[in-house]
């Protein structure tokens, strides 16, 4: 009998000759999961699970990012399915914030307009 | 967060029976609660670099403040008392308190506190019996590969 | 309208619910995997959910007492579930296998009353539909996962634990005082119907699955429950299920 506050823990048989390791990590596939919280709205990636298949990748999705929010479904795809850039390559989206004059902010009239006010009103 | 204050406030305003196992309840969490927050900042170990790193953000003795100014005025409202005749709040609002014993929070974070063994030895229990369960769903041809994002 | 007879069917769905979703909340913390502990919890609230639900409707229409007090308060005899529901979780194959054979007759028993008469059932299996149609769901995907694609081992242990559960269930549609009032008054298709519709899908179920229903399963030694009658295992379970309440019945909590 064990001696717990726990009467489950009570109820677990043989709980203290349970010796020696535990078994090595056994891996199962990723699935990346994406998470719509109304039908038509947009499918928001929100993590992985872990799951020997697509069933049971669904299955632990839902436990896992479906319980406590609003939900209309799930997606699950196979990480292995992913198509992206290499980490290495990631330097390519780089040059994009130097190329200000793709950004509305970089144009600013406001200033060319008031001097020309001024000047036409001078 | 609502819950349990809920909870706590439905025990401390019930029975006398409820507020009396409330009460004994709080008496025995006290120090745990302190010692929840880590040792003083000037002892603690790992603050340094887990704060730089932004893993932390905020110091032991920041948080363990924080706590108490938001939860002692909540325990006293319901007349609920804390089993520290040293602690108050102090002139320059931080909270001071008897020393919690340090010495039993060093032994329990290293395994020797009142559940370690059990919750050890539920784990072992757990992982054993549910072995097979996982090795029938180990699918060779599935392999491992870092999740992406 | 036989209100007799609608309030029996309701409690025994109700004590059927509550003492599945009391047994299932067992598993939390030692799951075999750490997603069958949570669905194992999760399913449990949901099922709790309905006996309250349901005891609710008692509570309303048929001036039974407050759900609270109605969960906690009764003694063994009065509980009306099947014994199957309160057996102990025993390893994690039997609560699967139960979790499957449980839930599918559920599903069924729902999917009929939306049909209903008798109007706040009608209404209640609307709503809870969703619920058990993912309960099933997961039952079914685990025991396919383990039963046609595992190893040997899994399939031996499902397949064990089918043999040993297929007669308990089959004790969950003992027949109620007056099952041809529920019929006559539209309000259920009764038991047999009920048994024979489960039985299809089950059979079709395990033979897709390859596993192979017992042959001469019968329910005797599992009756009695829907009348009072428990195995030793009820009590015990209501001791720890009532223990808060029945520090003071008066308390709020």
């Amino acid at each position: 009998m064990n001696e717990s506050l726990d009467p489950r823990v009570n109820r677990l048989d043989d709980l203290h000759k349970v010796a020696g390791e535990g078994e090595a990590n056994t891996h199962w596939a990723t699935y990346e999961v994406f998470h719509q919280d109304k039908r038509g709205k947009q499918v928001v990636h929100v993590g992985i699970v872990h799951a020997p298949g697509p069933e049971m990748a669904l299955v632990f999705a839902k436990e896992q990012y479906a319980r406590r929010k609003f939900t209309s479904n799930l997606w699950v795809v196979k990480s292995s399915e992913v198509y992206t850039y290499a980490h290495e390559d990631e330097d390519i989206f780089e040059t994009v914030p130097e190329k200000t004059f793709r950004e509305p902010g970089f144009y600013k009239v406001r200033d060319r307009i008031e001097a020309y006010k001024n000047k036409i009103t001078g | 967060m609502k819950q349990g204050h809920d909870n706590f406030v439905y025990l401390a305003t019930g029975t006398k029976m409820q507020r009396e196992m409330l009460q004994d309840a709080m008496n025995r969490w006290y120090r745990p609660l302190l010692h929840f927050f880590g040792p003083s900042d000037r002892e603690s170990q790992h603050s340094q670099p887990l704060m730089r790193w932004k893993v932390k953000l905020a110091s032991n003795d920041d948080m363990r403040n924080q706590f108490l100014d938001q939860y002692v005025p909540k325990i006293l409202e319901v007349g609920i008392t804390l089993p520290d005749e040293n602690l108050k709040k102090n002139q320059d609002g931080i909270w001071e308190f008897s020393d919690p014993d340090w010495d039993e929070f060093y032994r329990v974070i290293n395994g020797d506190g009142p559940c370690n063994k059990e919750r050890l030895d539920v784990r072992r229990w757990a992982e054993l019996k549910g072995r097979w369960v996982r090795q029938a769903l180990m699918n060779p041809s599935d392999k491992y590969v870092t999740p992406l994002a | 309208m036989n209100k007799e007879a609608i309030k029996e069917l309701i409690y025994k769905m109700a004590d059927d619910a509550m003492i599945i979703g009391h047994r299932n909340s067992e598993w939390t913390g030692i799951g075999p995997v750490l997603e069958e502990d949570i669905a194992f919890s999760s399913m449990s609230q949901d099922k709790i959910g309905h006996a309250w639900a349901l005891y609710d409707v008692l509570h309303e229409q048929f001036g039974e007492k407050d759900a609270d007090k109605n969960a906690f308060s009764r003694s063994e005899k009065e509980y009306k579930n099947c014994q199957f529901v309160e057996m102990p979780i025993g390893e994690y194959e039997f609560s699967l296998v139960r979790h499957y054979l449980f839930d599918k007759a559920e599903w069924l028993r729902y999917e009929s009353l939306q049909h209903s008469s008798y109007l706040p059932l009608a209404q209640l299996a609307k709503k809870m539909r969703g619920e058990i149609k993912y309960h099933v769901m997961h039952a079914e995907t685990w025991m396919n996962q383990l039963a046609l694609h595992g190893n040997e081992e899994s399939k031996s242990r499902i397949q064990s634990a089918l043999n040993e559960s297929y007669p308990m269930a089959l004790a969950i549609f003992e027949e109620g005082a007056d099952e041809s009032a529920l019929i006559n008054d539209g309000v259920f298709i009764g038991e047999q119907a009920l048994l024979a519709l489960w039985k299809a899908e089950v059979s079709a179920f395990c033979a897709r699955i390859g596993l192979s229903l017992p042959e001469k399963a019968d329910a005797s030694n599992y009756l009695g429950g829907r009348k009072g009658y428990h195995t030793e295992h009820l009590a015990p379970l209501l001791a720890e299920m009532c223990e808060v309440y029945l520090l003071d019945p008066s308390a709020e909590w």
